[in-house]
């Protein structure tokens, strides 16, 4: 027989630090800098960046994985740097768990796979990842296994990796996704294809909303928001609320 | 005769003025020895030239101008000082003869400074006057001289008629050979068949119109024979129409992007840029402002928009529309559109209303469940919030909902917020038992207007 469930109710003496402003996540703006989004949806505030020099960054959960200079920052969502390694200043592809304990950074270049784990304090930690392909995204890690969007012969297939390896132990067709697209948690996929923003479940079902510009690329703003990359100076916002999509335009002011 | 005369002056100066010297001064530092003869050419009558002429005192002590005048007819001093007037050693005084010929014929004049003379030359070709006709009479124009046409408006036409007279002291008829308009946006009528004749006294009109096709300040030339006159006018654009703000939606609420445009009253017959504002009211208390009521397109809460001649709507940069964000604040939001004269408001009226909830996170721990919820409250009078926990199985648990009175957090947050009525509560809820058997809790809000709807978050 189970124990009955009991909670111990200490709302009423919350600390006023238990309620902020809603932080939904960063954009990059075209300085490379990283700007702060706070709100809901419907009503947002861009703020003036934090951070300069940035090349790369992704976000998911309450964490962030940043890539500056030749470093790999793992941060919290108030961008306190909880690990950090060494990256080559090259272009790559990031993506971080929910839960904050791996990041992973993806170099086209070389074709490596490296982690960053705040568990280890070892820094990064390179492994090879012969994709066979181009890879078009790199998932929030769930455990120690990555996701990666592999493009090969106009095909997009989703390639389950162990991290520590860099071995890939599934690989699976993506029928009919096409980049750009943005690997989510929970197997799902947001991409873009013939002008409109589709969000593809575990299941395969799909929903989908017109795109409001050519879509170029997604970036990893935070829990369940990402960006629109496009040649627009208009930066739009799309939201992955269950499995419901909403579209939303950030105000914004260019440096 | 007269040359040797104005030799004879001259060599006299020479000697017996010693410390002062004349010179031609027709550029910025350049000095230039007079001669005997100061020559003025041909000048036509009704017209002048100036020829500058500097004087300057090579001695070593001061020198007292006591005579400084013209004798002769044609010709007058300008810009020279009143007598006596000391000159200093080493420095100069500037002055300029004019030839100011009243009829045709062939002038001279000495030009005496202390015991200084020069002899002035001119002439005067029997040439026809030139005059503009100005308030019914007429004025007779000198070359250089502008013709100021007036200010109209572009599109509009002004026309002035000029009169050219021979001569009434000549005997004989002179001859204009030329008469030209330069280029712009002065068009010319009536033009007599040149060459033409005028006897003595005789006249010939013809007219000029202004016809700006844009704004802006115009000038261009008439040329008489040689002479030329100066044409100016200045145009300006028609005032633009009224604007008109169009929402799209007929009311709002906070939480929503909205759009507007700016309708013309009639099709805009000039290009114009205006400005349009966003002025917020809250209606809460304290009051407070929240800077999410700002324009999407442009980031703050003004936004420029341009009108294109022709056109019956506003543009914003490249968009049809201004998108706007109604915040989280209750309130009323007024548009302030500025064209031209006009300054044209609309307003939109934000009302309190229930807790909004957007979204929220449920996390398990190690003895404890932590629970986000992410809204706004746009009355800023948060009092009370609960929570009601369900097992995996979808019960809820005994003892439900957990309510806590938040209004003195709630209002410190919002004194202090530069987030409008946005806020993210974080809530942790020590648990005894078996932490997994917990599936998902719903929140709700309570606040002045009302409760908000329930929010169920699964664990």
């Amino acid at each position: 027989m189970r124990k009955p469930i009991g909670l111990i109710f200490l709302l009423a003496g919350l600390a006023a630090g238990e309620l902020r402003a809603p932080l939904i996540g960063y954009v990059g703006d075209e300085a490379g800098g990283l700007r702060p989004v706070v709100g809901v949806g419907g009503s947002f505030l861009v703020r003036e960046a934090v951070l300069d020099g940035i090349r790369s960054f992704a976000f998911a959960g309450s964490f962030g994985l940043i890539q500056a200079g030749e470093e790999l920052l793992l941060v919290d969502q108030a961008l306190t740097v909880l690990e950090r390694g060494r990256l080559p200043a090259a272009e790559s592809l990031l993506a971080v768990s929910g839960d904050g304990r791996l990041g992973i950074a993806y170099l086209p270049a070389t074709e490596q796979l490296c982690r960053l784990a705040p568990a280890t304090g070892s820094g990064t930690d390179c492994v090879l990842f012969p994709a066979g392909g181009i890879v078009r995204s790199a998932g929030p890690p769930a455990g120690q296994t990555v996701s990666l969007a592999v493009e090969r012969a106009g095909q997009l297939w989703l390639a389950e990796v162990q991290a520590e390896t860099g071995r890939p132990f599934r690989e699976t067709l993506l029928p009919g996704v096409a980049a750009p697209v943005l690997l989510l948690t929970g197997r799902r996929i947001l991409y873009s294809r013939d002008g409109d923003i589709i969000l593809r479940d575990a299941e395969g079902s799909e929903t989908r909303i017109p795109a409001p510009v050519p879509v170029q690329g997604f970036e990893a703003m935070g829990s369940d928001w990402a960006r629109l990359r496009s040649a627009s100076d208009a930066v739009w916002a799309v939201r992955v609320a269950g499995g419901a999509l909403e579209l939303y335009r950030l105000p914004w002011t260019a440096r | 005769m007269i040359a040797r005369l104005g030799f004879a002056v001259v060599a006299l100066a020479g000697g017996a003025a010693g410390q002062i010297q004349l010179f031609l001064h027709d550029a910025p530092g350049s000095e230039k020895p007079l001669a005997a003869t100061l020559e003025f050419g041909s000048v036509p009558a009704g017209d002048y030239r100036d020829i500058p002429l500097r004087i300057r005192n090579v001695g070593e002590s001061s020198v007292t101008l006591t005579r400084f005048r013209i004798r002769g007819t044609g010709f007058t001093l300008e810009g020279h000082p009143s007598i006596p007037h000391i000159v200093a050693p080493g420095l100069n005084v500037d002055f300029r003869v004019r030839f100011g010929p009243t009829g045709f014929g062939t002038f001279s004049a000495v030009l005496e400074i202390n015991e200084l003379s020069v002899f002035l030359l001119g002439d005067s070709p029997p040439t026809a006057a030139v005059a503009v006709e100005e308030e019914g009479r007429l004025v007779a124009l000198s070359s250089g001289q502008t013709v100021v046409f007036g200010r109209i408006q572009r599109g509009d036409r002004l026309l002035r008629r000029f009169r050219l007279t021979g001569p009434a002291e000549a005997s004989v008829a002179v001859w204009v050979q030329s008469l030209s308009i330069g280029p712009g946006v002065f068009e010319p009528s009536e033009l007599p068949p040149l060459p033409l004749e005028l006897r003595p006294g005789q006249s010939v009109s013809f007219a000029i119109t202004y016809a700006p096709a844009k704004a802006g300040i115009h000038q261009t030339t008439l040329e008489v024979d040689g002479r030329r006159f100066v044409l100016e006018g200045v145009a300006y654009d028609p005032p633009l129409p009224r604007p008109e703000i169009r929402l799209e939606q007929p009311a709002y609420r906070s939480g929503q992007q909205g759009r507007l445009s700016i309708a013309l009253a009639s099709p805009s017959p000039a290009a114009g840029t205006g400005e349009l504002q966003i002025e917020f009211q809250p209606a809460v208390q304290p009051p407070g402002d929240d800077p999410a009521i700002q324009f999407v397109n442009g980031g703050s809460r003004s936004l420029r928009f341009s009108v294109a001649e022709g056109e019956t709507a506003a543009r914003f940069g490249t968009e049809a529309f201004a998108l706007f964000q109604t915040g989280t604040t209750a309130g009323t939001i007024t548009f302030v559109a500025r064209l031209g004269g006009y300054a044209v408001r609309a307003s939109v009226t934000i009302t309190a209303a229930p807790v909004v909830l957007d979204s929220g996170a449920g996390r398990r721990g190690a003895g404890s469940v932590e629970v986000e919820v992410r809204g706004f409250d746009n009355s800023r009078t948060v009092s009370e919030v609960a929570f009601t926990f369900f097992d995996t199985g979808g019960r809820p648990l005994p003892g439900q909902p957990l309510r806590s009175q938040v209004a003195d957090l709630f209002r410190d947050y919002f004194q202090k917020s530069v987030a409008g009525g946005m806020f993210a509560l974080t809530a942790s809820f020590p648990v005894t038992g078996e932490v997994s058997l917990l599936g998902a809790v719903e929140v709700q809000f309570t606040s002045a207007p009302g409760t908000s709807e329930k929010l169920r978050i699964a664990f």
